[in-house]
């Protein structure tokens, strides 16, 4: 695949590659397996990992696949989440709708690989589908507080109701499966209501296995991705104009070094953490000496997990994805081919 | 996982239940080289890798795909070619698109490796 390079000029974006494609493609007739040759030039490289974030750079790639992951993580890569919340009781000052909601939102740390999804008939909640959570809950004064204590987290028991008060109840034989620290809320500290005196909170939740495109709560986290800036300069920048060269770019980008000569020139450092502001089109003394690009083949793709899977394991999910749409279609023309073979 | 098809929205009046995954439009302009496939239940994600895929084959004439309407969850692919049936060559993206994500795991499990044993005391539980 050919390394195409963005212009980034003071007005437009320019794509070199737009008047190249039609004519390489016509030269490569012969190549008719571009897709395989492309394989070969491709390469992942991981920037930094952790299980909540990950940087990694996607080298060769057409940028609609890096897309479609970016798409899939976003809209179709399942987790688990609250569903279906019975209310009981509920004295509190937040309304029954509104705690549902907000209960929907908690992040669990239910594996959804586990798990399959529920069927819109089903009316039973099983142990495959489905996860039971209670949460019981009741404000009263705290008969050890001062006389003149005015806080009313001290004054009150249970003023906050937290995320960590929702108890996982086992449906089935989930017991054998599962052990109760993975069942949790991911995180323990979530507030959500808060309540006075004599107030009561009683419920029971079910979490069940969904996608993002049905709701933002199924979400297993965040997902973008940016191409690989690059500044050329193209001419020698001295003195206070390199400290003017060096502020027009992101903190690290350029840096200002002092010749033997005593001369202080800039030098590009390192473009990976540019932003890509164009700030130096505003100056004329240096718009002249700057060349700035980005590389369409070198994606730098990020991934931010909220939900129970690492962020590598939504990026592997989001693949898996992909190549099980790929695996239903194939299977599908293979049926077309067959239907319009007699004929 | 069909998007949109599932959770809780209500199924649309025009959408039947039991509609093929993949159809070929009929009519006018439509024959053996020239034919527009109708994909149900996909959208971008899959719409557009699979054009880059088509036309990159040498055999093709033209390849566009378009999203007939946002609140149907269906694409139109068109493939034109010289002289391959259409059908063949969707059927050969779709085993390049296939492999190539296979390829993109492999890498990723690889890759995962090598930074982990690279950084082992950073893969903390959550």
């Amino acid at each position: 695949m050919e390394t195409g390079r963005l212009t980034m000029e003071e007005f437009q974006l320019v794509n070199k590659t737009d008047g190249l494609t039609i004519s390489s493609k016509k030269k490569n007739v012969k190549e008719s397996k571009a897709a395989e040759a492309s394989i070969a030039n491709c390469k992942v490289e991981i920037i930094r990992m952790d299980p909540f974030e990950m940087e990694i750079d996607f080298i060769g790639f057409n940028i609609s696949l890096v897309n479609a992951y970016r798409r899939i993580i976003l809209a179709e890569v399942p987790t688990m989440a609250i569903e279906k919340v019975y209310m009981y009781n509920n004295t509190s000052i937040v309304q029954d709708e509104v705690l549902a909601h907000r209960l929907g939102l908690v992040p669990l740390k239910v594996d959804p690989r586990y798990f399959e999804f529920r069927n819109k008939e089903e009316t039973e909640w099983g142990a495959q589908d489905s996860v039971k959570y209670s949460l019981n809950v009741r404000c009263s004064k705290n008969p050890k507080a001062a006389a003149d204590e005015t806080n009313p987290d001290i004054l009150y028991l249970n003023r906050k109701v937290m995320s960590s008060s929702l108890k996982w109840i086992p449906l089935g034989n989930q017991t054998d499966i599962f052990q109760e620290a993975n069942m949790q809320p991911l995180h323990q500290d979530i507030l959500l209501a808060k309540m006075n005196s004599g107030h009561e909170i009683n419920l029971e939740a079910f979490a069940v296995k969904g996608i993002g495109s049905d709701h933002a709560k199924f979400q297993p986290g965040l997902a973008w991705y940016r191409l690989l800036p690059e500044i050329e300069l193209t001419r020698e920048v001295e003195g206070e104009q390199a400290d003017l060269l060096q502020k027009c770019f992101s903190p690290g980008v350029i840096d200002v070094v002092t010749t033997p000569g005593g001369r202080r020139l800039a030098k590009v450092n390192d473009t990976r953490n540019d932003a890509c502001s164009r700030n130096v089109f505003q100056y004329d003394s240096i718009k002249d000496s700057v060349k700035l690009t980005r590389k369409t083949d070198h994606v730098i793709f990020f991934v931010e997990s909220h939900s129970a899977l690492k962020s590598y394991e939504i990026l592997e999910e989001a693949v898996n994805i992909m190549i099980g749409k790929c695996s239903l279609l194939l299977a599908e023309t293979d049926k077309l081919i067959e239907s319009s073979a007699p004929s | 996982m069909p998007v949109g098809a599932d959770g809780f929205r209500l199924p649309n009046v025009n959408e039947s239940q039991f509609k093929n995954k993949l159809e070929c439009l009929t009519g006018p302009g439509q024959n053996e080289h020239c034919c527009t496939f109708v994909i149900n239940g996909e959208d971008h994600t899959l719409g557009n890798a699979l054009k880059h895929f088509i036309v990159q084959n040498p055999a093709v004439e033209f390849c566009g795909y378009t999203v007939p309407h946002p609140m149907e969850r269906k694409i139109h692919i068109r493939i034109q070619t010289w002289d391959t049936p259409a059908v063949e060559v969707l059927h050969q993206a779709l085993k390049d698109l296939k492999k190539q994500n296979e390829a993109v795991k492999k890498l990723i499990q690889d890759e995962v490796k090598r930074y982990q044993e690279a950084h082992p005391q950073q893969d903390l539980e959550k």
